[in-house]
């Protein structure tokens, strides 16, 4: 695992209701590692590991930019974004991951987004006006909280349809998938049920798997979860890990220490061997094959679904 | 030994796969009937599948290739495409749908009845026709004698093929 990135607050912008957008930099000005369009920075947030889209070009960047949406009811590491972060404070983040990159052969973009799921979108426009890569979107979002609109607008023209009404955007999805040259791909951000609705509406317009691609924020998609026990190998000790704790927060709790960092199933630090029972994958990190396969969960995330998981510890 | 499996020939094209039955989620059809068996399989797709396919058939990939291209330029996202024929032609017109930018998952091929298999001459890039890999045929452009090796294009179907004896004649 590679050193984490130290980032100064160059600038804050809070235009947006509910939306902060930062601009970060290197501490000496430097140049900031690139990145792939649709890549996500793992930022310390006061003590807390919070994934955010960048939004900006990510080819020899002098700048990350990231836009956090205030929430309340969450772990806190959003509401620490908006309310103790001043221009000239230092973090920490750890190098930009993707999971939600452009597919080069694709011959057309199809940019599906809702909310704050614009972020990612904004970093693929970014790239596609830079390679001339042709791309439509579709946006919604709530009329008083309009994230990255001029930015969008400004980066795809007329290919950009904005819309504030839910049933508007839904009119227009149908028209949109039934219409695409072969060769395009889909991209969807936003929450996990405009996610959904998206994949399910795409899938009956028959589009297959490899053209979909989907970026869901790691903290919106992971329900509490139902509770089930682990059992230790080395000891036969047996846990049970209630519905909101992680696998990791029970094991810690037991005093088993196991090496980890984003604690959202993105960066692949807390993976542990499975030696029985059926692990349910919820991380970004592990490929479909390694999931299907079952020998190994992210235990910050991924939870089980048979009743008891065996793991060597 | 090099496993057939790790090389660029799918293992249909070789008659050693199990095929999977077609994916028939799909919104159109483009079905590709090669040769008498090709042509009759293609049919019986057609007849299965609810509303109006589009269907394809000739003696061998190069009679609808012309066809092919012009259906798939046309063509939207929720396209399957099926192709029936023997390998050769099948590899011609997997190249075909590969480069209009059809997915993987977008295509099914049934390998049925028996037909040359294209070699391309890595010396003088004219395509020759063989009958099955390890062969040693006679280019029809520069004349050199040229081994199919087992690595065909994706693009263009065609095998790889090279003077069997190039170590041999420098000597």
């Amino acid at each position: 695992m590679s050193q984490p990135l130290k980032l100064v607050v160059s600038g804050i912008d809070d235009t947006v209701a509910g939306i902060r957008s930062l601009t970060l930099s290197a501490p000496n000005s430097g140049r900031l590692p690139p990145f792939v369009p649709g890549s996500h920075l793992v930022l310390d947030c006061g003590g807390r590991q919070n994934a955010y889209s960048l939004t900006g070009e990510g080819v020899d960047p002098i700048e990350y930019r990231i836009s956090v949406l205030k929430v309340s009811g969450g772990a806190g590491g959003s509401a620490w974004v908006h309310e103790c972060l001043a221009v000239g404070d230092t973090t920490s983040a750890l190098l930009p991951r993707s999971a939600f990159a452009p597919v080069a052969r694709a011959r057309k973009h199809l940019l599906v987004a809702g909310g704050i799921g614009i972020t990612p979108i904004v970093s693929h426009l970014c790239a596609a006006r830079t390679w001339h890569r042709e791309v439509q979107v579709l946006y919604v979002h709530r009329e008083d909280s309009p994230a990255h609109v001029d930015e969008v607008r400004e980066l795809a023209g007329d290919a950009a349809d904005i819309v504030t009404a839910r049933a508007d955007f839904r009119q227009r999805l149908g028209p949109l998938l039934a219409g695409q040259p072969l060769g395009t791909h889909l991209y969807t951000c936003g929450p996990p049920g405009l996610i959904d609705d998206v994949l399910a509406m795409a899938a009956g317009h028959g589009w297959p798997a490899s053209r979909l691609h989907s970026e869901r924020f790691g903290a919106d998609v992971l329900d509490p979860g139902e509770p089930f026990d682990v059992v230790l190998g080395k000891t036969g000790t047996r846990l049970t890990v209630p519905s909101g704790t992680s696998l990791l927060e029970a094991l810690e709790r037991h005093g088993i220490a196991i090496p980890n960092l984003c604690r959202h199933g993105v960066c692949g630090e807390c993976r542990i061997p499975v030696t029985g029972g059926v692990p349910l994958h919820r991380d970004l990190y592990l490929t479909d094959e390694e999931k299907q396969t079952g020998d190994a969960l992210m235990c910050c995330v991924s939870r089980s679904k048979s009743p008891a998981l065996e793991v060597p510890l | 030994m090099t496993s057939l499996a790790d090389t660029s020939v799918p293992a249909w094209a070789v008659g050693a796969a199990t095929v999977a039955p077609p994916d028939d989620r799909g919104t159109t059809y483009l079905l590709v009937g090669v040769g008498e068996e090709g042509t009759a399989l293609a049919g019986s797709w057609a007849s299965a599948l609810p509303g109006k396919p589009t269907v394809i058939c000739g003696d061998d990939a190069h009679a609808v290739s012309a066809a092919v291209r012009t259906a798939l330029d046309t063509a939207r996202v929720g396209l399957r495409v099926w192709l029936a024929g023997p390998p050769g032609a099948c590899l011609v017109l997997r190249g075909l749908a590969v480069s209009a930018a059809v997915e993987e998952d977008e295509l099914h091929v049934s390998v049925v009845g028996a037909g040359p298999i294209e070699v391309q001459c890595v010396h003088c890039q004219t395509a020759s026709t063989a009958v099955a890999i390890g062969d040693i045929v006679p280019c029809g452009g520069c004349g050199r004698q040229v081994v199919v090796y087992y690595h065909v294009s994706r693009r263009t179907g065609r095998f790889l093929g090279y003077m069997h004896d190039a170590e041999e004649a420098g000597r």
